[in-house]
C-alpha cells in the first residue's frame, strides 16, 4: 500500500543522489550521508562484555580516550569510559545489526542504541582543512596534535562535534553532528570558507 | 606635493609611491610606508587635535601606542572608525581622516572658550556643580554630552566581514623589536612552534629609528631566516590586546584597512585566539613626558618621535628644537637631530652628574649643555614657540636662578623610561618598582611568561638581543623542545652604548609666573597636577580612586603616557613611596578593538546562535507557515491561510483539532533512552511519581523536581522493555535533563546499572490529535489495531507507518484522541506527507505552536517555564496527586520545608475577565483592588492568556496567593496602561473537565 | 579562558565544560528524618571557600563525564582533576 520511504539526510540529500558537496581555497565539503550509526554501552571492565564483543564484531573497542579504530567496514571511536560510536556503510547495516543485537541480548547491561537518524557527517577535506575548523575549533588540530585515528568530541561553531582525524597531517576531517545542527554546521563551514586566507596547519 | 619638512633620503617609505589623502577636508601628499601623523609633520601640520575638556590645542606627541592627542576620525562611510591614532594609522590614497572633538574647526573651535572658563572645570566639577535641582541633570547631561567624547561612529550596518580563529602555539613572542626578533628566532631554531606578532606595518621596533644601516640589515636577515621556518607565524599590524588566565591571548589582526578602498575578499580583522605554552613579552617601553607648565602645546614631542620620525619617517618635526630630559636616551635623539638639519639650541638636563660618551660630542657641535636645569614653561599660542628654563635645586624641591629664554619650534622631552608592563599585569603578575632606573618593572611571573629586553627595564639595544634570544630558546624549552647545541645570534653593536642613568623628576616645580598655568599628566583627558592636588584634598587618596575623581589614565589611551607620572604625583602629595600607591589595574585591551572584531562573523540571525531545523522544516516552509524561536528550534507558529490574520489561523486550527483533526510536529520534544536493570529505580529517584509497577507498552506522566521541591521539567515516558524506558522532556529541557540525570547517576549513584542516550534527533514526531485521528491512523497503519480497547489512552505501540517502522504513543497533550507517531528522522518528512495525504478527506489541519498553546490551556496544562518559574511546587500547582507518598525522590524532602507549606503561596488557578472578548497580556500583575493605597500589594500574574475559540471567549492562567481556596473570587488586573480589569479566580480546567475526549 | 583537564579527555578548553558547584556534599540517605535546618544545611549551605576548593564539572562539550577538580577561588588556578572513584586529594598547588 505504501511504498518504500523516500530517506532525506540531515543535509537534505535524497538517497544516493544530490550530496551536498563544495569546493573552495583548496577545501572540498561533502556529506557523508546515510551511514549507520550506532551508541553502544557496555562496562570496559566488565571482561565477559569485553570478549563478547571482540568475538562477535571482531575487534576490540578502544579503551583510551581521544582514539578510533577502524575494523573492515566499521569504525568505533571512544566516547566515553563505557560508551562507544560505530559507524558502518549502509550495505553492511544488516551484519552490524546483527552483531549488536547479539551483543546486547542476553546481557542485562550492554546496548546499543542506533542513531543512525539522529546525526550525520560532513567530510572536510584538503591540507587546508585543519585551518578551517579552527576558526570554530578551540582544540589543537596540529597534526602533531591531532595525529590520524584521533577522535575528539568538543564544540564547533557552538554544535556539539566528534571529529575524526581520517589521515595524517588533517588532511580528510570528519565531523560528527547532529542532525538538527547539520545545516547551521554547514552553513557556518561554508562561510568561513569565503575568507582567501587559508593556512596549512 | 608640498611636504616642506620632508628630508631629501632616508627613511622607511616608499618614495616611489607617492600618496595623496585629505585631513581636515584639505589634501595633503605623502608615501606609502607614512602614517598620518609622519605625513601631517612631513606637511608642517603641527595643530591636529582639541582636547578633551578645555579644548586646548594639541599636536603630535609621540609615534605609537601612546599618543594621547592626535586621535583622527576615519572617514569611510558605513566603515568610518573614530579615535584612531593618527601615529598608527597608515596612509593610503584618497584617505579621508578629521579630527575629533572640535567643531568647526580644529584651528577655530568654538568650545575652546572652555579653556577661559577652566578655573572652574577642575577635578569634581560636574559631579559639584550639576547636582541640584535634581531634576536639572536631565537637560544639563545632554548638553554636556554633546561637548564631550570622541568621534562618532557610523549608524549604517557594517558592510565588512570579521574573522575568528583559534590557534595554539609553544612560543608567543609579543612585540617584533629586536628583541621579539632574536627570540623569535631563538624558539624557531629550538623548533618551537613561534608567534611573532607586532602592532606596526614593519618589524624592527626601536631599530627603526636609530641611524644604524647595520641594525636594519640585522632586521631583515632575522625575518629573512625567520621566514624558512614552516612553524613559525610573523604577524604584523597585529596588537596582542588582551593576556587571560591558561596563558590565552587575544591578537586583533588588521587585515584591510590600510589597503583602502581596494577591493578584497578579506575580512577587514582577524581575532586569534591563541592558546601559549610560553610567552616572550618583548612589548619595549613608553618614553614619559615631563610636567610643566603649558607641557601639551603642540610641538612638545617625546625624543623618542622626534627619532623616529626623522630616521624612520625622513621627516623634520621641527627646525630649532630644544631638548630636555633627565636621562641619557634623549642624547641620540639630539644627535639625529643635528645629522638631519634640525638645529639644537639647548639640551636641558635635570641630571647634575652626566657619563654619557655623547655629551662632550653635542656640546662641540654648539648645543648649550644645561646641567641641573629645567624647562620650568612652554610659551606659544597655537604651538611651541619658546621655553623657559631655570636651575633645579639639589633636593629638586624648588627652582633657582632667573628663567633664561630659548626660542624653539619644537621641543624633544625625555622623563624616562616605562617598560610596557600591560601583558604582564593582564597576566596576573604585580610590576614592582625599580628605584634606580625608576619605573615600574615585571615581578615575579604569574603564568608562563617572560619580559625580555625594554619590556624588562633592559634598555640597551646589545643586550635586548642576547637576552631576547636566549628567552626564547628557554621558552622552547619550557615548552617541552629538545634544545641542542644552537649557533649563537648575530650580535649589534651600539657605538654609543652607555648605562642609563636618570634622575627621576616627576613634575617641575612650581615658579612665580608659571604657577597659574596648566600642568598637564594625562594628556588625553586633562588631568593636570593641580586636579591630584584637589582631589587628594579631598580625600581621593587610593590611585583608584584618584582615577575616577580626576579620570587619570581612562580613555583610549589608557593613560601609556600619564599614569606613571600622576601616580607619582600622587605619591608625593601624600609623601609615601610610589610602591605603596601602586599602579591601576592593567585591563584588557591595549589599544581598542573593533565591535565588528569581538563579534566576528557569529553575527545576525544565521550565525548568532545554531537554528535547529527538524526534519520536517521544509515542508512548514512550503506551507507557509510562520515560525516561532524555541530555544535554538525553529517551530512553526502558525499557518495562516491568504489574508488571515494571526488570532484567525490560531481560531481555526484550533476549531480544526477540536472537530476534526490537526496535525503538529512535535520532533523538537527531547528523547532520551533509558536502559539497565535499575532504569525503574532511577525514574523513582527523579520523577515524583511510582515507575515501578508500570507494565511494559504503557506510558506515564512525569514531574521533575530540583532539589530544591521546584518543578523543573515534565514529560510521558514510556516502557519500552523490563529494562527499557523511553523518556520525552520539554523541547527546551531535553540537555539539561540529560545532564541532570546523568549527574546523579554519575556522581551520587555510580552504582545504579542505567544508560542514557540523547535521541532527540533521532526521532521525527507527526503528533495528530482531533476526533478522526484515529482513522488517519487507521489508513497510514494498516496492520495495526487501533481500537480503544487494543490501544488504550497512555499506551505505545511498535508498528509500521507509511512502511517505515515507528513508535506509536496514545498521549495526549490537547485534550483530544491524539497519537504521537515516532519514525526516524531521515523518513520524516515522507512519512509526515503520507499522514497528511491520508488525513485530507478528514479535513487535517497542520496546526502550531500557538494552536498547541490555547488547546493545553483549556485543558489546564501547565507548560514548565511558563506557567512556572522555578519557584513553584507541585503542590502550588494543584498537582500533588503525582507526588508519592511511599518513596522518596529528588526535591520531596523540601516540598515539606516551611516555606513550602506556606498556606499563602502562589498557586495555581484560571482566571476570566468580566468582559469574555478580553484577553489579558500574559504577565499582567494581580491585586486585590486597584484602589488600594500604594504600593498596590501584587497578589499574583497571569501566566498564559488566550481567546479560546472552542469556548467563544477569553481564558486565562494564573497563579495567585492561596488562590485555591479562593474559587469565585473577584480580583483584578493591572495593564501596563494603568488600566484595571475585573477578573474571577476559576478552576484552570475550563474544557472537558473530565477527561473524556482523549479516552474515546 | 581557563584550561580545564577533564580526567578522561585531557585539557580542553572552558568553554566546554560546565561548574556544578562544591563537590563532596553527600545527598542524606533518608531525607525524611531530617529536620529543615539539616536539609537546608545540605540544599543551601556551602563553603564558600577562599582559596583552593573542590568543585564538580562536568565535561558538557565532551565525553559528558562529571567529575571533581580542585580549583583556586583567588587565582582561579585548577589543580588536580579527578574521577568520583578516586579519594579527595591534598589542596593542590
Amino acid at each position: 500500500m505504501f511504498e518504500m520511504a523516500a530517506m532525506r539526510s540531515p543535509l537534505n540529500s535524497l538517497h544516493g543522489e544530490d550530496v551536498p558537496h563544495v569546493e573552495f581555497n583548496g577545501i572540498t565539503l561533502t556529506e557523508l550521508p546515510f551511514l549507520r550509526h550506532y551508541n553502544v554501552r557496555f562496562q570496559p571492565d566488565d571482561q565477559q562484555a569485553s570478549s563478547r564483543f571482540r568475538q562477535l564484531l571482531g575487534f576490540d573497542a578502544p579503551q583510551g580516550p581521544n582514539i578510533f579504530v577502524v575494523h573492515e567496514d566499521n569504525l568505533c571511536a571512544w566516547l566515553g569510559p563505557d560508551e562507544w560510536l560505530i559507524v558502518t556503510p549502509f550495505h553492511a547495516k544488516d551484519s552490524l545489526d546483527y552483531a549488536l543485537n547479539e551483543f546486547a541480548y542476553g546481557d542485562d547491561f550492554v546496548t546499543r542504541v542506533d542513531i543512525s537518524a539522529a546525526q550525520t557527517i560532513i567530510r572536510a577535506t584538503g591540507p587546508k582543512a585543519a585551518d578551517l575548523l579552527g576558526r570554530g575549533v578551540s582544540y589543537d588540530l596540529h597534526p602533531r596534535n591531532f595525529q590520524a585515528g584521533s577522535c575528539i568530541q568538543t564544540v564547533l561553531a557552538r554544535a556539539s562535534v566528534t571529529l575524526f582525524a581520517q589521515s595524517a597531517a588533517a588532511v580528510t576531517i570528519d565531523i560528527v553532528v547532529r542532525r538538527s545542527f547539520a545545516e547551521h554546521l554547514w552553513n557556518w563551514l561554508v562561510d568561513a570558507g569565503q575568507e582567501s586566507e587559508f593556512h596549512s596547519l | 606635493m608640498n611636504q616642506k619638512n620632508r628630508l631629501p633620503t632616508g627613511g622607511q617609505i616608499d618614495r616611489s609611491q607617492p600618496v595623496s589623502f585629505q585631513f581636515n577636508g584639505r589634501t595633503y601628499g605623502g608615501y606609502t610606508g607614512d602614517t598620518v601623523a609622519s605625513a601631517l609633520l612631513a606637511n608642517d601640520v603641527k595643530l591636529v587635535a582639541r582636547s578633551l575638556k578645555y579644548h586646548r590645542p594639541r599636536g603630535i606627541m609621540g609615534s605609537g601606542a601612546e599618543e594621547p592627542s592626535a586621535l583622527l576620525q576615519v572617514n569611510r562611510g558605513a566603515r568610518s572608525i573614530p579615535n584612531l591614532r593618527a601615529t598608527q594609522t597608515e596612509i593610503y590614497d584618497g584617505l579621508k581622516v578629521s579630527s575629533v572633538n572640535c567643531w568647526p574647526s580644529v584651528s577655530l573651535d568654538a568650545l575652546s572658550l572652555m579653556n577661559w572658563l577652566s578655573p572652574f572645570l577642575q577635578a569634581g566639577f560636574y559631579y559639584k556643580t550639576f547636582m541640584y535641582p535634581r531634576k536639572g541633570w536631565m537637560f544639563y547631561e545632554k548638553v554636556i554630552r554633546r561637548a564631550a567624547g570622541f568621534g562618532k561612529v557610523s549608524s549604517e550596518p557594517d558592510p565588512d566581514r570579521y574573522d575568528k580563529i583559534n590557534a595554539w602555539c609553544d612560543v608567543l613572542v609579543v612585540g617584533g623589536g629586536p628583541t621579539g626578533l632574536a627570540a623569535a628566532l631563538g624558539a624557531a631554531r629550538a623548533g618551537a612552534r613561534v608567534m611573532l606578532a607586532d602592532e606596526g606595518q614593519q618589524f624592527g621596533g626601536g631599530f627603526l629609528r636609530t641611524e644604524s644601516e647595520d641594525n636594519l640589515q640585522w632586521v631583515s636577515d632575522v625575518l629573512r631566516e625567520l621566514e624558512e621556518f614552516s612553524e613559525v607565524r610573523l604577524f604584523k599590524r597585529t596588537t596582542v590586546a588582551g593576556y587571560y588566565d591558561g596563558n590565552f591571548l587575544v591578537l586583533n589582526e588588521r587585515l584591510t584597512d590600510h589597503l583602502g578602498n581596494a577591493t578584497t575578499r578579506n575580512a577587514r580583522e582577524k581575532i586569534w585566539r591563541v592558546r601559549a605554552k610560553q610567552v616572550v613579552l618583548s612589548t619595549g617601553a613608553i618614553e614619559r613626558p615631563l610636567v610643566f607648565a603649558s607641557n601639551d602645546l603642540p610641538g612638545v614631542m617625546l625624543s623618542s618621535a622626534v627619532s623616529d620620525y626623522i630616521n624612520r619617517y625622513a621627516v623634520k618635526p621641527g627646525q630649532n628644537a630644544v631638548i630636555f630630559t633627565n636621562n641619557d636616551t634623549a642624547y641620540r635623539s639630539a644627535l639625529h637631530m643635528l645629522d638631519n638639519g634640525v638645529g639644537v639650541g639647548a639640551l636641558v638636563d635635570a641630571r647634575t652628574e652626566i657619563s654619557d660618551p655623547l655629551f662632550d660630542k653635542l656640546a662641540h657641535r654648539g648645543v648649550k649643555m644645561m646641567k641641573g636645569s629645567v624647562v620650568v614653561r612652554a610659551q606659544g599660542k597655537k604651538s611651541v614657540s619658546a621655553v623657559e628654563v631655570m636651575r633645579l635645586s639639589a633636593d629638586g624641591k624648588s627652582l633657582e636662578g632667573t628663567p633664561e629664554k630659548f626660542d624653539c619650534d619644537l621641543l624633544a622631552v625625555s622623563g624616562g623610561w616605562s617598560p610596557a608592563v600591560h601583558l604582564h599585569a593582564q597576566s596576573g603578575a604585580k610590576p614592582v618598582f625599580d628605584d634606580e632606573k625608576a619605573c615600574f618593572v615585571p615581578g615575579p611571573a604569574f603564568q608562563n611568561e617572560i619580559s625580555v629586553g625594554a619590556a624588562s627595564g633592559n634598555f640597551s639595544a646589545e643586550k635586548a638581543v642576547s637576552d631576547g634570544y636566549q628567552a626564547g630558546i628557554s621558552a622552547a624549552h619550557s615548552a617541552g623542545c629538545q634544545v641542542v647545541d644552537l649557533p649563537v645570534i648575530q650580535e649589534v653593536s651600539d657605538a654609543y652604548t652607555s648605562e642609563y642613568a636618570i634622575r627621576p623628576l616627576w613634575q617641575v616645580p612650581g615658579s612665580g609666573s608659571s604657577d597659574r598655568l596648566k600642568r598637564f599628566v594625562d594628556f588625553q583627558n586633562d588631568t593636570t597636577v593641580k586636579d591630584i592636588k584637589i582631589a587628594v584634598q579631598e580625600g581621593y587618596q587610593s590611585i583608584e580612586h584618584l582615577k575616577r575623581y580626576t579620570l587619570l589614565g581612562f580613555g583610549t589611551d589608557q593613560g601609556k603616557l600619564g599614569n606613571i607620572n600622576g601616580m607619582a604625583i600622587l605619591s608625593e602629595e601624600l609623601g609615601q613611596d610610589l610602591i605603596q600607591t601602586g599602579t591601576t589595574t592593567f585591563r584588557p585591551f591595549y589599544t581598542p578593538v573593533t565591535f565588528g572584531a569581538i563579534a566576528g562573523r557569529e553575527i545576525g540571525p544565521t550565525f548568532f546562535d545554531p537554528v535547529r531545523k527538524t526534519a520536517m522544516h521544509d515542508w512548514h516552509v512550503e506551507h507557509g507557515a510562520e515560525f516561532e524561536n524555541v530555544g535554538q528550534w525553529k517551530r512553526p507558529w502558525y499557518y495562516p491561510k491568504s489574508g488571515e490574520t494571526m488570532d484567525q489561523a490560531v481560531n481555526r486550527e484550533c476549531l480544526a483539532v477540536r472537530k476534526q483533526v490537526g496535525v503538529i510536529d512535535a520532533s523538537t520534544l527531547g528523547k532520551i533512552e533509558i536502559y539497565g536493570p535499575d532504569a525503574a529505580e532511577f525514574l523513582n529517584y527523579v520523577y515524583t511519581n511510582s515507575w515501578s509497577n508500570l507494565p511494559v507498552g504503557s506510558c506515564r506522566y512525569g514531574l521533575m523536581l530540583g532539589e530544591d521541591g521546584m518543578i523543573m521539567d515534565d514529560g510521558v515516558t514510556a516502557k519500552l522493555g523490563d529494562n527499557h524506558f523511553y523518556m520525552t522532556t520539554t523541547t527546551g529541557g531535553a540537555a539539561a535533563v540529560l545532564s541532570w540525570m546523568e549527574r546523579w547517576r554519575q556522581t551520587e549513584w555510580p552504582s545504579m546499572r542505567v544508560y542514557f542516550t540523547s535521541v532527540t534527533d533521532q526521532w521525527a514526531v507527526i503528533s495528530i490529535a482531533g476526533p478522526k485521528a484515529r482513522e488517519i491512523l487507521t489508513k497510514v497503519a494498516p496492520t495495526l489495531d487501533a481500537s480503544n480497547d487494543q490501544f488504550p489512552f497512555m499506551t505505545f505501540r511498535d508498528s509500521v507507518v507509511a512502511s517505515v517502522e515507528a513508535r506509536i504513543f496514545r498521549v495526549s497533550f490537547s485534550g483530544e484522541l491524539s497519537y504521537e507517531i515516532n519514525v526516524p528522522s531521515d523518513c520524516g518528512k515522507d512519512v509526515w506527507e503520507k499522514v497528511f495525504e491520508a488525513g485530507m478527506e478528514f479535513g487535517i489541519t497542520p496546526y502550531g505552536t500557538e494552536t498547541m498553546h490555547v488547546l493545553r490551556a483549556e485543558k489546564g496544562f501547565i507548560i514548565v517555564g511558563q506557567d512556572t518559574d522555578g519557584s513553584m511546587t507541585p503542590v502550588d500547582m494543584g498537582m500533588s496527586w503525582i507526588v508519592s507518598k511511599n518513596k522518596d525522590c529528588l526535591g520531596k524532602r523540601s516540598l515539606s520545608r516551611s516555606d513550602c507549606i506556606r498556606e499563602d503561596r502562589k498557586q495555581f488557578v484560571g482566571l476570566l475577565t468580566e468582559d469574555p472578548n478580553k484577553v489579558l497580556p500574559e504577565g499582567a500583575q494581580l491585586v486585590e483592588l486597584p484602589t488600594d493605597a500604594r504600593p498596590t500589594p501584587m497578589i499574583g500574574h497571569v501566566t498564559s492568556s488566550y481567546f479560546s475559540a472552542s469556548l467563544g471567549r477569553s481564558i486565562a492562567l494564573a497563579v495567585v496567593k492561596g488562590g485555591k481556596s479562593r474559587m469565585g473570587a473577584r480580583i483584578h488586573s493591572i495593564l501596563m496602561t494603568g488600566e484595571s480589569v475585573p477578573v474571577s479566580i476559576c478552576n484552570p480546567i475550563f474544557y472537558d473537565r473530565e477527561g473524556e475526549r482523549q479516552n474515546v | 579562558m581557563l584550561l580545564i583537564r577533564c580526567p578522561w579527555c585531557g585539557l580542553r578548553e572552558q568553554a566546554e565544560f560546565s561548574c556544578g558547584g562544591e563537590a563532596h556534599i553527600v545527598r542524606p540517605l533518608k531525607p525524611d528524618e531530617l529536620t529543615d535546618e539539616q536539609w537546608a544545611d545540605y540544599l543551601f549551605m556551602r563553603d564558600n571557600t577562599k582559596g583552593w576548593q573542590t568543585e564538580q564539572w562536568v565535561h558538557s562539550g565532551g565525553c559528558r563525564r562529571w567529575f571533581n577538580a580542585q580549583r583556586d577561588t583567588v587565582t582561579y588556578k585548577f589543580g588536580i582533576s579527578y574521577k568520583h572513584t578516586d579519594p579527595k586529594p591534598e589542596d593542590g598547588d
